[in-house]
Protein backbone atom coordinates (compact mmCIF):
# COMPACT_ATOMS: atom_id res chain seq x y z
CA UNK A 1 0.00 0.00 0.00
CA UNK A 2 1.44 3.22 -1.21
CA UNK A 3 5.06 2.15 -1.08
CA UNK A 4 5.95 3.35 -4.54
CA UNK A 5 4.60 6.86 -4.31
CA UNK A 6 6.11 7.21 -0.91
CA UNK A 7 9.63 6.46 -2.01
CA UNK A 8 9.48 8.08 -5.42
CA UNK A 9 10.14 11.51 -4.04
CA UNK A 10 8.62 13.15 -7.11
CA UNK A 11 5.75 15.21 -5.84
CA UNK A 12 5.29 17.78 -8.54
CA UNK A 13 1.59 17.53 -9.25
CA UNK A 14 -1.40 18.68 -7.31
CA UNK A 15 -4.81 17.11 -7.86
CA UNK A 16 -7.78 19.45 -7.52
CA UNK A 17 -11.18 17.90 -6.89
CA UNK A 18 -13.97 20.42 -7.15
CA UNK A 19 -17.30 20.38 -8.95
CA UNK A 20 -17.46 24.10 -9.64
CA UNK A 21 -15.50 25.13 -12.67
CA UNK A 22 -14.92 28.69 -11.49
CA UNK A 23 -13.40 27.47 -8.27
CA UNK A 24 -11.22 24.95 -10.06
CA UNK A 25 -10.02 27.71 -12.30
CA UNK A 26 -8.99 29.93 -9.41
CA UNK A 27 -7.19 27.14 -7.60
CA UNK A 28 -5.42 26.31 -10.83
CA UNK A 29 -4.43 29.94 -11.49
CA UNK A 30 -3.03 30.32 -8.00
CA UNK A 31 -1.15 27.04 -7.97
CA UNK A 32 0.26 27.38 -11.46
CA UNK A 33 1.47 30.88 -10.69
CA UNK A 34 3.57 29.28 -7.97
CA UNK A 35 4.97 26.72 -10.38
CA UNK A 36 2.92 23.68 -9.47
CA UNK A 37 1.53 21.36 -12.08
CA UNK A 38 -2.20 20.81 -11.68
CA UNK A 39 -4.60 18.00 -12.56
CA UNK A 40 -8.33 18.64 -12.24
CA UNK A 41 -11.27 16.39 -11.53
CA UNK A 42 -14.95 17.09 -10.93
CA UNK A 43 -15.46 14.47 -8.28
CA UNK A 44 -13.69 11.89 -6.17
CA UNK A 45 -14.36 9.04 -8.55
CA UNK A 46 -12.93 10.87 -11.55
CA UNK A 47 -9.98 11.90 -9.45
CA UNK A 48 -9.10 8.32 -8.66
CA UNK A 49 -9.48 7.42 -12.35
CA UNK A 50 -7.15 10.20 -13.37
CA UNK A 51 -4.78 9.30 -10.63
CA UNK A 52 -4.36 5.90 -12.19
CA UNK A 53 -3.45 7.34 -15.59
CA UNK A 54 0.20 7.36 -16.64
CA UNK A 55 2.59 8.34 -13.92
CA UNK A 56 0.04 10.37 -11.99
CA UNK A 57 -0.09 7.97 -9.10
CA UNK A 58 3.59 8.56 -8.63
CA UNK A 59 3.61 12.22 -9.28
CA UNK A 60 0.59 13.57 -7.44
CA UNK A 61 1.92 14.79 -4.14
CA UNK A 62 -1.15 16.52 -2.78
CA UNK A 63 -4.90 16.38 -3.18
CA UNK A 64 -6.97 19.52 -2.71
CA UNK A 65 -10.67 18.79 -2.48
CA UNK A 66 -14.02 20.36 -1.75
CA UNK A 67 -16.29 18.38 0.51
CA UNK A 68 -19.62 18.64 -1.17
CA UNK A 69 -19.87 17.38 -4.67
CA UNK A 70 -22.17 15.31 -6.84
CA UNK A 71 -22.06 11.53 -6.64
CA UNK A 72 -19.94 11.30 -3.55
CA UNK A 73 -20.53 13.83 -0.82
CA UNK A 74 -17.49 15.41 0.65
CA UNK A 75 -17.08 13.38 3.77
CA UNK A 76 -17.47 10.19 1.81
CA UNK A 77 -15.03 11.55 -0.73
CA UNK A 78 -12.41 11.94 1.96
CA UNK A 79 -12.97 8.39 3.14
CA UNK A 80 -12.83 7.20 -0.43
CA UNK A 81 -9.58 9.03 -1.07
CA UNK A 82 -8.05 7.80 2.16
CA UNK A 83 -8.88 4.30 1.06
CA UNK A 84 -7.77 4.56 -2.56
CA UNK A 85 -4.79 6.83 -2.20
CA UNK A 86 -3.85 6.37 1.42
CA UNK A 87 -0.47 8.01 1.32
CA UNK A 88 -1.53 11.23 -0.44
CA UNK A 89 -1.90 14.22 1.84
CA UNK A 90 -5.34 15.84 1.56
CA UNK A 91 -6.29 19.48 1.99
CA UNK A 92 -9.90 20.53 2.16
CA UNK A 93 -10.94 23.84 0.63
CA UNK A 94 -14.60 24.37 1.30
CA UNK A 95 -17.43 26.81 1.76
CA UNK A 96 -18.33 25.59 5.26
CA UNK A 97 -16.61 27.24 8.17
CA UNK A 98 -17.57 24.40 10.52
CA UNK A 99 -15.17 23.54 13.31
CA UNK A 100 -16.74 20.24 14.28
CA UNK A 101 -16.63 19.02 10.74
CA UNK A 102 -13.09 20.25 10.38
CA UNK A 103 -11.91 18.45 13.48
CA UNK A 104 -13.61 15.31 12.44
CA UNK A 105 -12.04 15.44 8.99
CA UNK A 106 -8.63 16.21 10.35
CA UNK A 107 -8.91 13.19 12.57
CA UNK A 108 -9.51 11.23 9.42
CA UNK A 109 -6.14 12.39 8.22
CA UNK A 110 -6.97 15.62 6.41
CA UNK A 111 -3.99 17.97 6.72
CA UNK A 112 -5.63 21.34 6.35
CA UNK A 113 -9.15 22.70 6.30
CA UNK A 114 -9.33 26.01 4.51
CA UNK A 115 -12.48 28.04 4.10
CA UNK A 116 -13.35 29.83 0.88
CA UNK A 117 -12.69 32.53 -0.04
CA UNK A 118 -9.16 31.63 1.03
CA UNK A 119 -6.54 34.13 -0.05
CA UNK A 120 -3.92 33.20 -2.55
CA UNK A 121 -1.02 33.79 -0.23
CA UNK A 122 -2.46 31.65 2.52
CA UNK A 123 -3.35 28.87 0.14
CA UNK A 124 0.17 28.74 -1.26
CA UNK A 125 1.70 28.89 2.17
CA UNK A 126 -0.38 25.92 3.37
CA UNK A 127 0.31 23.93 0.22
CA UNK A 128 4.02 24.45 0.66
CA UNK A 129 3.87 23.41 4.29
CA UNK A 130 1.90 20.26 3.61
CA UNK A 131 4.19 19.24 0.78
CA UNK A 132 7.24 19.83 2.91
CA UNK A 133 5.91 17.88 5.83
CA UNK A 134 7.15 14.37 6.05
CA UNK A 135 4.46 11.90 5.22
CA UNK A 136 2.89 9.98 8.00
CA UNK A 137 4.12 6.56 8.78
CA UNK A 138 1.40 4.19 7.66
CA UNK A 139 0.97 0.81 9.18
CA UNK A 140 -1.41 -1.87 8.08
CA UNK B 1 14.68 -12.17 12.61
CA UNK B 2 12.72 -11.94 15.83
CA UNK B 3 15.22 -9.42 17.10
CA UNK B 4 14.71 -7.33 13.98
CA UNK B 5 10.92 -7.45 14.28
CA UNK B 6 11.15 -6.41 17.85
CA UNK B 7 13.40 -3.49 16.98
CA UNK B 8 10.94 -2.34 14.35
CA UNK B 9 8.02 -2.64 16.75
CA UNK B 10 9.97 -0.76 19.37
CA UNK B 11 10.71 2.13 17.07
CA UNK B 12 7.61 2.80 15.01
CA UNK B 13 5.92 6.08 15.93
CA UNK B 14 2.59 4.34 16.53
CA UNK B 15 1.85 3.08 20.02
CA UNK B 16 1.80 -0.70 20.24
CA UNK B 17 0.72 -2.82 23.18
CA UNK B 18 0.25 -6.55 23.60
CA UNK B 19 -2.03 -7.87 26.33
CA UNK B 20 -2.75 -11.25 27.81
CA UNK B 21 -6.33 -12.42 28.16
CA UNK B 22 -6.83 -10.56 31.42
CA UNK B 23 -5.65 -7.22 30.13
CA UNK B 24 -2.28 -7.61 31.72
CA UNK B 25 0.49 -5.92 29.73
CA UNK B 26 2.95 -8.25 27.99
CA UNK B 27 4.68 -5.78 25.75
CA UNK B 28 4.71 -2.07 25.04
CA UNK B 29 6.89 -0.18 22.58
CA UNK B 30 8.92 2.99 22.99
CA UNK B 31 6.11 5.19 21.72
CA UNK B 32 3.98 4.05 24.64
CA UNK B 33 6.80 4.60 27.09
CA UNK B 34 7.33 8.09 25.76
CA UNK B 35 3.64 8.87 26.08
CA UNK B 36 3.53 7.64 29.68
CA UNK B 37 6.96 9.10 30.46
CA UNK B 38 8.36 5.82 31.76
CA UNK B 39 10.69 3.11 30.56
CA UNK B 40 8.96 0.40 28.60
CA UNK B 41 10.16 -2.43 30.78
CA UNK B 42 8.43 -0.88 33.79
CA UNK B 43 5.17 -1.91 32.20
CA UNK B 44 5.86 -5.54 31.45
CA UNK B 45 3.61 -7.74 33.56
CA UNK B 46 1.56 -4.87 34.99
CA UNK B 47 -2.24 -4.99 34.88
CA UNK B 48 -3.57 -2.26 32.59
CA UNK B 49 -5.96 -1.16 35.34
CA UNK B 50 -2.97 -0.05 37.43
CA UNK B 51 -1.24 1.67 34.56
CA UNK B 52 -4.11 3.86 33.40
CA UNK B 53 -7.55 3.36 34.92
CA UNK B 54 -9.44 5.47 32.39
CA UNK B 55 -7.86 3.73 29.44
CA UNK B 56 -8.56 0.38 31.08
CA UNK B 57 -12.18 1.35 31.39
CA UNK B 58 -12.57 2.34 27.77
CA UNK B 59 -10.87 -0.84 26.57
CA UNK B 60 -12.83 -3.23 28.79
CA UNK B 61 -15.96 -3.51 26.62
CA UNK B 62 -13.81 -4.01 23.53
CA UNK B 63 -11.89 -6.80 25.23
CA UNK B 64 -15.11 -8.43 26.28
CA UNK B 65 -16.20 -8.48 22.67
CA UNK B 66 -12.96 -10.05 21.57
CA UNK B 67 -13.10 -12.65 24.34
CA UNK B 68 -16.61 -13.57 23.33
CA UNK B 69 -15.71 -13.72 19.69
CA UNK B 70 -12.07 -13.60 18.58
CA UNK B 71 -13.35 -12.93 15.06
CA UNK B 72 -15.19 -9.80 16.12
CA UNK B 73 -15.02 -7.08 13.43
CA UNK B 74 -12.84 -4.89 15.63
CA UNK B 75 -10.18 -7.58 15.36
CA UNK B 76 -10.18 -7.85 11.64
CA UNK B 77 -11.38 -4.65 10.02
CA UNK B 78 -8.86 -2.08 8.98
CA UNK B 79 -9.24 1.13 10.79
CA UNK B 80 -10.19 3.19 7.74
CA UNK B 81 -13.04 0.81 6.98
CA UNK B 82 -14.26 0.84 10.50
CA UNK B 83 -14.15 4.59 10.69
CA UNK B 84 -16.28 4.79 7.61
CA UNK B 85 -19.00 2.55 8.98
CA UNK B 86 -19.10 3.03 12.71
CA UNK B 87 -21.78 5.17 14.25
CA UNK B 88 -21.43 7.85 16.85
CA UNK B 89 -18.59 10.24 16.41
CA UNK B 90 -18.55 11.01 12.73
CA UNK B 91 -17.87 13.71 10.26
CA UNK B 92 -21.08 14.90 8.68
CA UNK B 93 -21.62 17.15 5.77
CA UNK B 94 -24.04 19.66 7.34
CA UNK B 95 -26.17 19.77 4.21
CA UNK B 96 -26.16 16.08 3.45
CA UNK B 97 -29.42 14.26 4.04
CA UNK B 98 -29.80 13.16 7.62
CA UNK B 99 -29.43 9.41 7.57
CA UNK B 100 -31.18 6.86 9.71
CA UNK B 101 -29.28 6.42 12.91
CA UNK B 102 -28.03 3.22 14.46
CA UNK B 103 -25.25 1.05 13.16
CA UNK B 104 -24.18 -2.53 13.38
CA UNK B 105 -20.69 -1.81 14.61
CA UNK B 106 -20.96 0.46 17.59
CA UNK B 107 -17.29 0.41 18.54
CA UNK B 108 -15.84 3.85 19.19
CA UNK B 109 -14.04 5.47 16.29
CA UNK B 110 -11.22 6.76 18.40
CA UNK B 111 -9.70 6.08 21.81
CA UNK B 112 -8.38 8.66 24.21
CA UNK B 113 -5.22 8.10 26.20
CA UNK B 114 -3.60 10.75 28.34
CA UNK B 115 -5.51 13.52 26.55
CA UNK B 116 -4.45 12.47 23.07
CA UNK B 117 -6.79 10.99 20.51
CA UNK B 118 -5.92 7.81 18.66
CA UNK B 119 -7.39 5.69 15.93
CA UNK B 120 -6.82 2.08 16.82
CA UNK B 121 -6.47 -1.41 15.48
CA UNK B 122 -6.64 -4.62 17.44
CA UNK B 123 -4.70 -7.56 16.12
CA UNK B 124 -4.20 -11.17 17.06
CA UNK B 125 -0.78 -11.40 18.69
CA UNK B 126 -1.28 -14.93 20.02
CA UNK B 127 1.46 -17.50 19.60
CA UNK B 128 -1.13 -19.96 18.33
CA UNK B 129 -0.94 -22.42 21.24
CA UNK B 130 -4.33 -21.53 22.61
CA UNK B 131 -3.46 -18.51 24.72
CA UNK B 132 -5.17 -15.43 23.37
CA UNK B 133 -2.76 -12.54 23.11
CA UNK B 134 -4.30 -9.33 21.97
CA UNK B 135 -2.32 -6.65 20.22
CA UNK B 136 -3.40 -3.05 20.03
CA UNK B 137 -1.89 -0.43 17.74
CA UNK B 138 -2.73 3.21 18.33
CA UNK B 139 -2.11 5.91 15.79
CA UNK B 140 -2.19 9.45 17.06
CA UNK B 141 -4.46 11.97 15.49
CA UNK B 142 -3.78 15.59 16.13
CA UNK B 143 -4.59 16.81 19.58
CA UNK B 144 -8.10 18.19 19.58
CA UNK B 145 -7.20 21.37 21.41
CA UNK B 146 -4.39 22.11 19.06
CA UNK B 147 -6.75 21.56 16.17
CA UNK B 148 -9.27 23.96 17.63
CA UNK B 149 -6.61 26.60 18.00
CA UNK B 150 -5.41 26.18 14.47
CA UNK B 151 -8.92 26.37 13.16
CA UNK B 152 -9.86 29.49 15.04
CA UNK B 153 -6.77 31.06 13.56
CA UNK B 154 -7.85 30.13 10.06
CA UNK B 155 -11.14 31.86 10.69
CA UNK B 156 -13.45 28.90 11.14
CA UNK B 157 -16.45 29.34 13.37
CA UNK B 158 -18.24 26.71 15.36
CA UNK B 159 -21.89 25.93 15.75
CA UNK B 160 -22.99 26.65 12.26
CA UNK B 161 -26.69 26.09 11.82
CA UNK B 162 -28.35 24.94 8.69
CA UNK B 163 -29.06 28.44 7.44
CA UNK B 164 -25.51 29.58 7.81
CA UNK B 165 -24.20 26.36 6.29
CA UNK B 166 -26.49 26.76 3.31
CA UNK B 167 -25.67 30.40 2.81
CA UNK B 168 -21.99 29.70 3.28
CA UNK B 169 -22.11 26.98 0.68
CA UNK B 170 -24.01 29.07 -1.83
CA UNK B 171 -22.01 32.24 -1.33
CA UNK B 172 -18.46 31.16 -0.73
CA UNK B 173 -17.87 29.63 -4.11
CA UNK B 174 -18.69 32.80 -6.07
CA UNK B 175 -16.90 34.86 -3.42
CA UNK B 176 -13.82 32.76 -3.92
CA UNK B 177 -14.10 33.28 -7.64
CA UNK B 178 -14.26 37.04 -7.06
CA UNK B 179 -11.33 37.34 -4.70
CA UNK B 180 -9.33 34.85 -6.74
CA UNK B 181 -9.83 36.62 -10.03
CA UNK B 182 -9.10 39.95 -8.39
CA UNK B 183 -5.82 38.56 -7.11
CA UNK B 184 -5.06 37.23 -10.55
CA UNK B 185 -5.68 40.66 -12.03
CA UNK B 186 -3.25 42.19 -9.57
CA UNK B 187 -0.54 39.86 -10.87
CA UNK B 188 -1.47 40.19 -14.54
CA UNK B 189 -0.35 42.71 -17.16
CA UNK B 190 -1.99 41.34 -20.30
CA UNK B 191 -5.10 43.36 -20.98
CA UNK B 192 -6.97 40.45 -22.56
CA UNK B 193 -6.59 38.31 -19.51
CA UNK B 194 -7.46 41.15 -17.20
CA UNK B 195 -10.68 41.73 -19.09
CA UNK B 196 -11.54 38.05 -19.02
CA UNK B 197 -10.98 37.93 -15.26
CA UNK B 198 -13.06 41.07 -14.74
CA UNK B 199 -15.87 39.42 -16.66
CA UNK B 200 -15.72 36.46 -14.28
CA UNK B 201 -15.87 38.80 -11.32
CA UNK B 202 -18.97 40.42 -12.71
CA UNK B 203 -20.60 37.03 -13.31
CA UNK B 204 -19.90 35.81 -9.80
CA UNK B 205 -21.08 39.07 -8.26
CA UNK B 206 -24.36 38.74 -10.10
CA UNK B 207 -24.72 35.24 -8.82
CA UNK B 208 -24.36 36.43 -5.27
CA UNK B 209 -26.84 39.22 -5.87
CA UNK B 210 -29.33 36.67 -7.10
CA UNK B 211 -28.89 34.44 -4.07
CA UNK B 212 -29.44 37.41 -1.79
CA UNK B 213 -32.57 38.33 -3.68
CA UNK B 214 -33.87 34.76 -3.57
CA UNK B 215 -33.30 34.57 0.14
CA UNK B 216 -34.79 37.86 1.17
CA UNK B 217 -37.25 39.11 -1.33
CA UNK B 218 -39.16 36.41 -3.16
CA UNK B 219 -39.56 39.10 -5.73
CA UNK B 220 -38.89 36.46 -8.31
CA UNK B 221 -39.45 37.58 -11.85
CA UNK B 222 -41.46 40.66 -12.58
CA UNK B 223 -42.01 42.08 -9.14
CA UNK B 224 -45.06 44.01 -10.30
CA UNK B 225 -47.65 41.43 -9.34
CA UNK B 226 -50.65 43.01 -7.74
CA UNK B 227 -52.88 41.62 -5.08
CA UNK B 228 -56.20 40.34 -6.34
CA UNK B 229 -59.22 38.67 -4.92
CA UNK B 230 -58.55 35.07 -5.72
CA UNK B 231 -60.79 32.04 -5.86
CA UNK B 232 -59.11 29.56 -3.59
CA UNK B 233 -60.61 26.48 -5.21
CA UNK B 234 -59.13 27.40 -8.56
CA UNK B 235 -55.76 28.03 -6.97
CA UNK B 236 -55.79 24.73 -5.12
CA UNK B 237 -56.71 22.81 -8.25
CA UNK B 238 -54.03 24.32 -10.40
CA UNK B 239 -51.49 23.82 -7.60
CA UNK B 240 -52.41 20.13 -7.50
CA UNK B 241 -51.93 19.91 -11.24
CA UNK B 242 -48.51 21.48 -11.08
CA UNK B 243 -47.42 19.28 -8.19
CA UNK B 244 -48.62 16.15 -9.95
CA UNK B 245 -46.53 16.76 -13.04
CA UNK B 246 -43.68 14.63 -11.74
CA UNK B 247 -45.81 11.77 -10.44
CA UNK B 248 -47.80 8.88 -11.79
CA UNK B 249 -51.45 9.69 -11.15
CA UNK B 250 -52.52 6.05 -11.27
CA UNK B 251 -51.01 5.27 -7.93
CA UNK B 252 -52.29 8.39 -6.24
CA UNK B 253 -55.62 9.40 -4.87
CA UNK B 254 -56.35 13.06 -4.40
CA UNK B 255 -59.30 13.78 -2.12
CA UNK B 256 -60.76 17.25 -2.28
CA UNK B 257 -63.04 18.58 0.39
CA UNK B 258 -63.89 22.17 -0.34
CA UNK B 259 -66.56 23.98 1.62
CA UNK B 260 -67.91 27.20 0.09
CA UNK B 261 -65.12 29.71 0.33
CA UNK B 262 -64.68 33.44 0.36
CA UNK B 263 -62.02 34.78 -1.95
CA UNK B 264 -58.55 35.48 -0.58
CA UNK B 265 -56.70 38.64 -1.39
CA UNK B 266 -53.19 37.82 -2.53
CA UNK B 267 -50.71 37.85 -5.40
CA UNK B 268 -51.94 34.85 -7.43
CA UNK B 269 -48.50 33.35 -8.06
CA UNK B 270 -47.61 33.56 -4.41
CA UNK B 271 -50.77 31.93 -3.23
CA UNK B 272 -50.27 29.13 -5.68
CA UNK B 273 -46.70 28.73 -4.62
CA UNK B 274 -47.76 28.08 -1.04
CA UNK B 275 -49.81 25.11 -2.10
CA UNK B 276 -47.61 23.65 -4.81
CA UNK B 277 -44.79 23.51 -2.28
CA UNK B 278 -46.97 21.76 0.29
CA UNK B 279 -48.39 19.33 -2.26
CA UNK B 280 -45.00 18.54 -3.71
CA UNK B 281 -43.68 17.71 -0.26
CA UNK B 282 -46.69 15.49 0.42
CA UNK B 283 -46.31 13.62 -2.85
CA UNK B 284 -42.59 13.21 -2.33
CA UNK B 285 -43.16 11.91 1.20
CA UNK B 286 -45.54 9.28 -0.21
CA UNK B 287 -43.06 8.36 -2.89
CA UNK B 288 -45.85 8.81 -5.40
CA UNK B 289 -48.18 6.24 -3.81
CA UNK B 290 -50.97 7.04 -1.38
CA UNK B 291 -53.66 9.56 -0.65
CA UNK B 292 -53.38 13.32 -0.60
CA UNK B 293 -56.37 14.94 1.03
CA UNK B 294 -57.01 18.62 0.77
CA UNK B 295 -59.63 20.10 3.04
CA UNK B 296 -60.63 23.74 2.82
CA UNK B 297 -63.08 25.39 5.16
CA UNK B 298 -64.18 28.78 6.46
CA UNK B 299 -63.01 29.84 9.89
CA UNK B 300 -65.07 32.94 10.56
CA UNK B 301 -62.66 35.65 9.49
CA UNK B 302 -60.71 33.53 7.07
CA UNK B 303 -60.06 30.14 5.58
CA UNK B 304 -58.22 27.06 6.69
CA UNK B 305 -56.59 24.62 4.29
CA UNK B 306 -55.43 21.26 5.57
CA UNK B 307 -53.01 19.23 3.49
CA UNK B 308 -52.79 15.65 4.65
CA UNK B 309 -50.75 12.80 3.23
CA UNK B 310 -50.18 9.12 3.95
CA UNK B 311 -46.42 9.34 3.55
CA UNK B 312 -43.38 8.79 5.71
CA UNK B 313 -44.23 11.43 8.28
CA UNK B 314 -41.70 13.61 10.05
CA UNK B 315 -39.63 12.43 12.96
CA UNK B 316 -40.03 14.39 16.17
CA UNK B 317 -36.50 15.70 16.14
CA UNK B 318 -36.94 17.31 12.73
CA UNK B 319 -40.34 18.87 13.41
CA UNK B 320 -38.86 22.03 14.84
CA UNK B 321 -36.44 22.40 11.96
CA UNK B 322 -38.42 21.78 8.79
CA UNK B 323 -39.25 25.44 8.29
CA UNK B 324 -35.61 26.46 8.51
CA UNK B 325 -34.09 27.52 5.23
CA UNK B 326 -31.90 24.80 3.69
CA UNK B 327 -33.17 22.12 6.03
CA UNK B 328 -33.77 19.04 3.94
CA UNK B 329 -33.72 15.30 4.38
CA UNK B 330 -33.75 14.77 0.65
CA UNK B 331 -30.69 13.80 -1.33
CA UNK B 332 -28.51 16.25 -3.14
CA UNK B 333 -30.19 17.60 -6.23
CA UNK B 334 -33.60 16.53 -4.92
CA UNK B 335 -34.28 19.16 -2.30
CA UNK B 336 -32.76 22.46 -1.36
CA UNK B 337 -34.80 22.82 1.81
CA UNK B 338 -36.26 26.18 0.85
CA UNK B 339 -39.81 24.96 0.11
CA UNK B 340 -41.35 25.21 3.56
CA UNK B 341 -39.38 28.30 4.41
CA UNK B 342 -40.93 30.06 1.44
CA UNK B 343 -44.35 28.75 2.41
CA UNK B 344 -44.08 30.10 5.90
CA UNK B 345 -42.77 33.47 4.75
CA UNK B 346 -45.63 33.88 2.33
CA UNK B 347 -48.27 32.74 4.80
CA UNK B 348 -46.96 35.21 7.38
CA UNK B 349 -46.85 37.92 4.78
CA UNK B 350 -50.62 37.55 4.33
CA UNK B 351 -51.20 37.60 8.06
CA UNK B 352 -51.84 33.87 8.25
CA UNK B 353 -50.31 30.95 10.07
CA UNK B 354 -49.08 27.44 9.39
CA UNK B 355 -48.99 24.43 11.67
CA UNK B 356 -47.79 20.89 11.30
CA UNK B 357 -48.74 17.61 12.94
CA UNK B 358 -47.06 14.36 12.16
CA UNK B 359 -46.33 10.91 13.41
CA UNK B 360 -43.49 9.06 11.74
CA UNK B 361 -44.89 6.39 9.45
CA UNK B 362 -48.38 7.87 9.53
CA UNK B 363 -48.06 10.85 7.27
CA UNK B 364 -48.21 14.55 7.96
CA UNK B 365 -50.82 17.28 8.15
CA UNK B 366 -49.99 20.88 7.32
CA UNK B 367 -52.72 23.41 8.19
CA UNK B 368 -52.62 26.87 6.71
CA UNK B 369 -54.94 29.62 7.88
CA UNK B 370 -55.35 32.79 5.87
CA UNK B 371 -57.45 35.84 6.68
CA UNK B 372 -59.95 36.82 4.00
CA UNK B 373 -59.81 40.57 4.42
CA UNK B 374 -56.14 41.16 4.81
CA UNK B 375 -56.42 44.94 4.71
N1 LIG C 1 -45.43 16.12 3.88
C1 LIG C 1 -44.24 15.80 4.41
N2 LIG C 1 -44.03 14.56 4.89
C2 LIG C 1 -42.82 14.23 5.43
N3 LIG C 1 -41.78 15.09 5.53
C3 LIG C 1 -41.95 16.33 5.08
C4 LIG C 1 -43.17 16.76 4.50
N4 LIG C 1 -43.03 18.05 4.15
C5 LIG C 1 -41.79 18.40 4.48
N5 LIG C 1 -41.11 17.39 5.03
C6 LIG C 1 -39.75 17.39 5.56
O1 LIG C 1 -39.31 18.74 5.68
C7 LIG C 1 -38.13 18.95 4.95
C8 LIG C 1 -38.10 20.37 4.43
O2 LIG C 1 -39.08 20.56 3.46
P1 LIG C 1 -38.89 21.70 2.38
O3 LIG C 1 -40.06 21.70 1.47
O4 LIG C 1 -38.56 22.96 3.10
O5 LIG C 1 -37.58 21.27 1.62
P2 LIG C 1 -37.38 20.09 0.58
O6 LIG C 1 -38.70 19.56 0.13
O7 LIG C 1 -36.46 19.11 1.20
O8 LIG C 1 -36.63 20.82 -0.60
P3 LIG C 1 -37.29 21.84 -1.64
O9 LIG C 1 -38.71 22.05 -1.25
O10 LIG C 1 -36.47 23.08 -1.50
O11 LIG C 1 -37.14 21.18 -2.95
C9 LIG C 1 -38.15 17.88 3.88
O12 LIG C 1 -36.85 17.57 3.43
C10 LIG C 1 -38.79 16.72 4.61
O13 LIG C 1 -37.88 16.04 5.41
MG1 LIG D 1 -40.19 20.84 -0.57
Amino acid sequence: MGIIDKVSGVHGKIMIIEDEEEVREILKLHLESAGYEVIEAEDGEKAIEKMKEGSNLLRVGLIITDIRMPKINGVEAIEYLREHAPSKPIMVVTGYPDTDLAISLMQKGVKEYLVKPVEKEKLLEKVKAVLAEEQNFDYV
Amino acid sequence: MEELLKRILMNVPDVILVFDENMGIEFVNTAFGRLMKKRTRDFFGAPLADVDAAFHESLTPLFQRIQKNPQDPIMRTFREKREATSGGYQARDPLAPALAEGNADDSPRVLTLRGDIFTYQFFDAGPGDGDLKIGLALSKVTDEKELLERLTQTGSVSGLDTLAAGVAHEMNNPLFSITGHAEAILDETGIDKIQAYAEKIRGSSRRIAKIVADLSGYARGKGNEEKKKIDLVETLDSAVKIALIHFDENELTVERNYAVLSPVEAVPEELQRIFTNLFENALQAMDGKGTLSITASETGDGVQIRVQDTGSGISRKYLSRIFNPFFTTKGQGKGTGLGLNVVRKLVKKYGGDIEVESEPGKGAIFSVTLPCNSE
